[in-house]
Protein backbone atom coordinates (compact mmCIF):
# COMPACT_ATOMS: atom_id res chain seq x y z
CA UNK A 1 0.00 0.00 0.00
CA UNK A 2 2.48 2.41 0.99
CA UNK A 3 4.52 1.86 -1.86
CA UNK A 4 1.39 3.04 -4.36
CA UNK A 5 1.08 5.87 -2.40
CA UNK A 6 4.83 6.78 -2.52
CA UNK A 7 4.77 6.66 -6.56
CA UNK A 8 1.70 8.83 -6.83
CA UNK A 9 3.57 11.21 -4.35
CA UNK A 10 6.69 11.02 -7.06
CA UNK A 11 4.27 11.02 -10.28
CA UNK A 12 3.02 14.52 -8.93
CA UNK A 13 -0.40 13.63 -8.25
CA UNK A 14 -0.70 14.38 -4.25
CA UNK A 15 -4.62 14.54 -4.18
CA UNK A 16 -4.86 10.42 -5.26
CA UNK A 17 -2.11 10.06 -2.69
CA UNK A 18 -3.49 11.56 -0.71
CA UNK A 19 -6.90 9.94 -1.08
CA UNK A 20 -4.76 6.51 -0.70
CA UNK A 21 -3.21 7.84 2.05
CA UNK A 22 -5.60 8.78 4.83
CA UNK A 23 -8.37 5.64 4.57
CA UNK A 24 -5.04 3.91 5.39
CA UNK A 25 -3.63 5.78 8.26
CA UNK A 26 -7.05 7.64 9.86
CA UNK A 27 -7.23 5.44 12.77
CA UNK A 28 -3.70 4.53 13.28
CA UNK A 29 -2.65 8.59 13.14
CA UNK A 30 -6.35 9.90 15.22
CA UNK A 31 -5.46 6.87 17.78
CA UNK A 32 -1.59 7.91 18.45
CA UNK A 33 -3.00 11.56 18.41
CA UNK A 34 -5.58 10.79 21.22
CA UNK A 35 -3.15 8.60 22.74
CA UNK A 36 -1.25 11.86 23.37
CA UNK A 37 -4.00 14.62 23.98
CA UNK A 38 -6.47 12.08 25.50
CA UNK A 39 -8.93 14.32 23.71
CA UNK A 40 -10.89 13.20 20.52
CA UNK A 41 -11.89 16.73 19.95
CA UNK A 42 -8.35 17.54 19.92
CA UNK A 43 -7.04 14.33 18.25
CA UNK A 44 -9.17 14.92 15.20
CA UNK A 45 -8.22 18.19 14.78
CA UNK A 46 -4.36 16.78 15.31
CA UNK A 47 -5.12 14.20 12.21
CA UNK A 48 -6.75 16.62 10.37
CA UNK A 49 -3.99 18.64 10.84
CA UNK A 50 -1.79 15.94 10.25
CA UNK A 51 -2.80 14.84 6.78
CA UNK A 52 -2.91 18.71 5.44
CA UNK A 53 1.25 18.79 6.31
CA UNK A 54 1.44 15.21 4.87
CA UNK A 55 0.02 17.07 1.39
CA UNK A 56 1.62 19.90 2.01
CA UNK A 57 5.26 17.91 2.23
CA UNK A 58 4.78 15.26 -0.24
CA UNK A 59 7.68 16.98 -1.69
CA UNK A 60 9.89 17.11 0.41
CA UNK A 61 9.71 13.47 1.49
CA UNK A 62 12.64 11.87 0.14
CA UNK A 63 11.90 8.00 1.01
CA UNK A 64 14.53 7.49 3.50
CA UNK A 65 12.50 6.71 6.65
CA UNK A 66 9.61 4.25 5.64
CA UNK A 67 6.48 6.74 4.95
CA UNK A 68 4.70 5.16 8.40
CA UNK A 69 7.75 6.47 10.53
CA UNK A 70 7.64 10.16 8.34
CA UNK A 71 3.51 10.43 9.21
CA UNK A 72 4.57 9.35 13.00
CA UNK A 73 6.76 11.29 13.42
CA UNK A 74 4.75 14.44 12.27
CA UNK A 75 1.65 13.01 14.03
CA UNK A 76 3.67 13.21 17.26
CA UNK A 77 4.99 16.62 16.73
CA UNK A 78 1.89 17.91 15.97
CA UNK A 79 -0.01 16.33 18.87
CA UNK A 80 3.22 17.36 21.15
CA UNK A 81 2.57 21.15 20.02
CA UNK A 82 -1.32 21.40 20.40
CA UNK A 83 -0.96 19.49 23.68
CA UNK A 84 1.59 22.38 24.60
CA UNK A 85 -0.61 25.22 22.97
CA UNK A 86 -3.30 23.89 24.86
CA UNK A 87 -1.51 24.12 28.02
CA UNK A 88 -0.61 27.07 27.91
CA UNK A 89 -3.98 28.34 27.12
CA UNK A 90 -5.70 26.34 29.97
CA UNK A 91 -3.11 28.09 32.58
CA UNK A 92 -3.61 31.36 30.77
CA UNK A 93 -7.97 31.23 31.15
CA UNK A 94 -8.79 28.76 33.82
CA UNK A 95 -7.49 28.77 37.20
CA UNK A 96 -8.64 24.68 38.14
CA UNK A 97 -6.89 22.82 35.81
CA UNK A 98 -8.11 19.96 36.92
CA UNK A 99 -11.77 20.84 36.63
CA UNK A 100 -11.10 21.30 32.74
CA UNK A 101 -9.21 17.98 32.76
CA UNK A 102 -12.00 15.99 34.35
CA UNK A 103 -14.26 17.33 32.00
CA UNK A 104 -12.69 16.52 28.87
CA UNK A 105 -11.98 12.69 30.25
CA UNK A 106 -16.00 12.86 31.57
CA UNK A 107 -17.00 13.99 27.92
CA UNK A 108 -14.90 11.06 26.34
CA UNK A 109 -15.69 8.37 28.76
CA UNK A 110 -18.22 5.21 27.06
CA UNK A 111 -21.46 5.83 28.90
CA UNK A 112 -20.66 1.91 30.39
CA UNK A 113 -20.10 2.35 34.22
CA UNK A 114 -17.59 -0.59 34.34
CA UNK A 115 -16.16 0.91 31.06
CA UNK A 116 -16.10 4.09 32.42
CA UNK A 117 -13.62 3.11 35.44
CA UNK A 118 -11.43 1.11 33.33
CA UNK A 119 -11.72 4.07 31.26
CA UNK A 120 -10.48 6.44 34.33
CA UNK A 121 -8.09 3.79 35.29
CA UNK A 122 -6.16 3.56 31.92
CA UNK A 123 -6.19 7.61 31.91
CA UNK A 124 -4.37 7.72 35.17
CA UNK A 125 -1.18 5.87 33.82
CA UNK A 126 1.81 7.11 33.02
CA UNK A 127 1.92 8.39 29.72
CA UNK A 128 4.28 6.10 28.48
CA UNK A 129 2.17 3.09 29.53
CA UNK A 130 -1.34 4.83 28.60
CA UNK A 131 -0.12 5.50 24.99
CA UNK A 132 1.10 1.97 24.58
CA UNK A 133 -2.32 0.45 25.88
CA UNK A 134 -4.53 2.60 23.99
CA UNK A 135 -2.49 2.00 20.62
CA UNK A 136 -2.49 -1.99 21.25
CA UNK A 137 -5.79 -2.33 22.05
CA UNK A 138 -7.39 0.20 19.54
CA UNK A 139 -6.54 -2.22 16.64
CA UNK A 140 -4.47 -5.69 18.49
CA UNK A 141 -1.28 -3.79 16.73
CA UNK A 142 1.89 -5.92 16.30
CA UNK A 143 4.48 -4.55 18.89
CA UNK A 144 6.91 -3.28 16.56
CA UNK A 145 3.77 -1.26 15.18
CA UNK A 146 3.46 0.78 18.13
CA UNK A 147 7.28 1.45 18.62
CA UNK A 148 7.61 3.28 15.25
CA UNK A 149 4.15 5.06 16.07
CA UNK A 150 5.93 6.13 19.50
CA UNK A 151 9.52 6.37 18.12
CA UNK A 152 10.82 4.01 20.72
CA UNK A 153 12.25 0.52 20.60
CA UNK A 154 10.38 -3.00 20.56
CA UNK A 155 11.40 -4.12 24.41
CA UNK A 156 9.93 -0.79 25.65
CA UNK A 157 6.67 -1.17 24.49
CA UNK A 158 6.60 -4.60 26.06
CA UNK A 159 7.63 -3.25 29.43
CA UNK A 160 5.02 -0.43 29.11
CA UNK A 161 2.50 -2.19 28.40
CA UNK A 162 3.35 -5.12 30.76
CA UNK A 163 3.44 -3.24 33.34
CA UNK A 164 0.52 -0.78 32.42
CA UNK A 165 -1.66 -4.49 32.68
CA UNK A 166 -0.40 -5.25 35.94
CA UNK A 167 -1.21 -2.13 37.25
CA UNK A 168 -4.60 -2.13 35.89
CA UNK A 169 -5.29 -5.41 36.97
CA UNK A 170 -4.19 -4.63 40.24
CA UNK A 171 -6.62 -1.69 40.34
CA UNK A 172 -8.90 -3.37 39.33
CA UNK A 173 -8.84 -6.39 41.80
CA UNK A 174 -8.49 -3.55 44.65
CA UNK A 175 -11.38 -1.81 43.05
CA UNK A 176 -13.28 -5.29 43.02
CA UNK A 177 -12.54 -5.89 46.77
CA UNK A 178 -13.23 -2.35 48.25
CA UNK A 179 -16.68 -2.67 46.69
CA UNK A 180 -16.97 -6.34 48.33
CA UNK B 1 0.82 -16.71 37.10
CA UNK B 2 -2.10 -19.07 37.69
CA UNK B 3 -4.75 -20.10 35.55
CA UNK B 4 -7.45 -17.38 37.25
CA UNK B 5 -4.67 -14.70 37.21
CA UNK B 6 -5.15 -16.14 33.63
CA UNK B 7 -8.62 -15.76 33.15
CA UNK B 8 -8.62 -12.25 35.15
CA UNK B 9 -5.97 -10.91 32.50
CA UNK B 10 -7.93 -12.39 29.62
CA UNK B 11 -10.84 -10.28 30.91
CA UNK B 12 -9.07 -7.31 30.92
CA UNK B 13 -7.72 -7.61 27.84
CA UNK B 14 -11.06 -8.64 26.57
CA UNK B 15 -12.15 -4.83 28.17
CA UNK B 16 -9.62 -2.55 26.91
CA UNK B 17 -10.07 -3.86 23.61
CA UNK B 18 -14.46 -3.41 23.88
CA UNK B 19 -13.24 0.33 24.72
CA UNK B 20 -10.79 1.19 22.86
CA UNK B 21 -11.76 -0.65 19.38
CA UNK B 22 -14.02 1.92 18.87
CA UNK B 23 -11.20 4.49 19.17
CA UNK B 24 -11.80 6.93 15.40
CA UNK B 25 -12.58 10.24 14.04
CA UNK B 26 -15.79 11.41 13.70
CA UNK B 27 -17.97 10.21 10.40
CA UNK B 28 -16.99 12.91 7.26
CA UNK B 29 -13.56 13.18 8.65
CA UNK B 30 -12.43 12.43 5.28
CA UNK B 31 -15.21 14.85 3.59
CA UNK B 32 -13.63 17.50 5.82
CA UNK B 33 -9.98 16.96 4.98
CA UNK B 34 -10.55 16.84 1.08
CA UNK B 35 -12.81 20.59 1.89
CA UNK B 36 -9.57 21.84 3.96
CA UNK B 37 -7.40 20.97 1.12
CA UNK B 38 -9.48 22.59 -1.72
CA UNK B 39 -9.11 25.76 0.24
CA UNK B 40 -5.71 25.37 0.83
CA UNK B 41 -4.71 24.69 -3.27
CA UNK B 42 -6.52 27.90 -4.12
CA UNK B 43 -4.70 29.76 -1.25
CA UNK B 44 -1.15 31.14 -3.19
CA UNK B 45 1.77 29.14 -1.30
CA UNK B 46 3.55 30.30 2.07
CA UNK B 47 6.68 30.76 -0.60
CA UNK B 48 4.21 32.95 -3.39
CA UNK B 49 2.67 34.99 -0.06
CA UNK B 50 6.08 35.93 1.16
CA UNK B 51 7.71 37.18 -2.10
CA UNK B 52 4.53 39.65 -2.99
CA UNK B 53 4.83 40.83 0.63
CA UNK B 54 8.66 41.44 -0.21
CA UNK B 55 7.58 43.28 -3.46
CA UNK B 56 5.10 45.27 -1.66
CA UNK B 57 7.76 46.45 1.41
CA UNK B 58 10.40 47.40 -1.70
CA UNK B 59 6.90 49.62 -3.52
CA UNK B 60 6.26 51.14 -0.58
CA UNK B 61 9.92 51.94 0.04
CA UNK B 62 10.58 52.83 -2.98
CA UNK B 63 7.28 55.32 -2.46
CA UNK B 64 8.51 56.66 0.22
CA UNK B 65 12.09 57.96 -0.78
CA UNK B 66 9.73 59.59 -3.51
CA UNK B 67 7.72 61.25 -1.92
CA UNK B 68 10.73 62.29 0.00
CA UNK B 69 12.86 63.56 -3.25
CA UNK B 70 9.68 65.64 -3.87
CA UNK B 71 9.49 67.12 -0.93
CA UNK B 72 13.09 68.23 -0.84
CA UNK B 73 12.84 69.29 -4.14
CA UNK B 74 9.94 71.73 -3.08
CA UNK B 75 11.84 73.15 -0.89
CA UNK B 76 14.86 73.74 -2.40
CA UNK B 77 12.96 75.07 -5.27
CA UNK B 78 11.08 77.53 -2.83
CA UNK B 79 13.71 78.96 -1.37
CA UNK B 80 15.82 79.52 -4.89
CA UNK B 81 12.38 81.66 -5.40
CA UNK B 82 12.27 83.40 -2.38
CA UNK B 83 16.34 84.37 -2.58
CA UNK B 84 15.74 85.02 -6.19
CA UNK B 85 12.87 87.25 -5.86
CA UNK B 86 14.31 88.91 -2.64
CA UNK B 87 18.02 89.48 -4.90
CA UNK B 88 15.98 90.31 -8.32
CA UNK B 89 12.81 92.30 -7.10
CA UNK B 90 14.51 96.10 -7.40
CA UNK B 91 15.22 95.30 -11.58
CA UNK B 92 12.30 93.60 -11.87
CA UNK B 93 9.66 96.18 -10.64
CA UNK B 94 12.03 98.58 -12.73
CA UNK B 95 11.59 96.65 -15.71
CA UNK B 96 8.08 95.82 -15.00
CA UNK B 97 7.47 99.85 -15.03
CA UNK B 98 9.23 100.26 -17.68
CA UNK B 99 7.57 97.58 -20.05
CA UNK B 100 3.74 99.32 -18.68
CA UNK B 101 5.69 102.52 -19.88
CA UNK B 102 6.05 101.24 -23.10
CA UNK B 103 3.02 99.10 -23.86
CA UNK B 104 -0.33 100.17 -24.83
CA UNK B 105 -3.32 99.35 -22.87
CA UNK B 106 -4.31 96.49 -25.69
CA UNK B 107 -1.26 94.87 -25.13
CA UNK B 108 -1.55 95.01 -21.34
CA UNK B 109 -4.89 93.30 -21.73
CA UNK B 110 -3.53 90.56 -24.41
CA UNK B 111 -0.50 89.65 -22.23
CA UNK B 112 -3.02 89.35 -19.04
CA UNK B 113 -5.43 87.25 -20.35
CA UNK B 114 -2.30 84.80 -21.74
CA UNK B 115 -1.35 84.66 -18.71
CA UNK B 116 -4.41 84.15 -17.31
CA UNK B 117 -5.60 81.18 -19.78
CA UNK B 118 -1.92 80.20 -18.90
CA UNK B 119 -2.54 79.37 -15.05
CA UNK B 120 -5.82 77.96 -16.22
CA UNK B 121 -4.47 75.90 -18.86
CA UNK B 122 -1.60 74.32 -15.68
CA UNK B 123 -5.15 73.92 -13.25
CA UNK B 124 -7.28 71.53 -15.79
CA UNK B 125 -3.93 69.98 -17.03
CA UNK B 126 -3.35 69.15 -13.11
CA UNK B 127 -7.09 67.52 -12.66
CA UNK B 128 -6.25 65.32 -15.72
CA UNK B 129 -8.83 67.67 -18.11
CA UNK B 130 -7.89 68.30 -21.52
CA UNK B 131 -8.87 71.69 -21.88
CA UNK B 132 -8.73 71.23 -25.97
CA UNK B 133 -11.66 69.42 -25.36
CA UNK B 134 -13.74 72.16 -23.60
CA UNK B 135 -13.17 74.11 -26.17
CA UNK B 136 -14.16 71.26 -29.16
CA UNK B 137 -10.76 71.39 -30.43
Amino acid sequence: MDESIIELMRAGRPDEALGRLVPAYRRRVFGLAYSILRDRAAAEDVAQEVFVKVWQAFDSYDGRARLSTWIYAITRNTAIGALRKRSRLVSLSEPDVSAVVDAMEARDAPDDGGDRQLWRLVDGLPEKQRQAVVLFYQDDRPIEEIADMLGMPVNTVKTHLHRARARLAGALAADKENAA
Amino acid sequence: MNAEDTAAMQALDNRLRKVFSGLDATPGFEQRLQARIATLATQPSEETRARLEHEHDLARAAADRAARLDGLVIVIGGVGSLVAVWRFAPSLVQLYSASLERASPAMIGVATLAAAGAALWAVLRQFDVDPRRLVGA
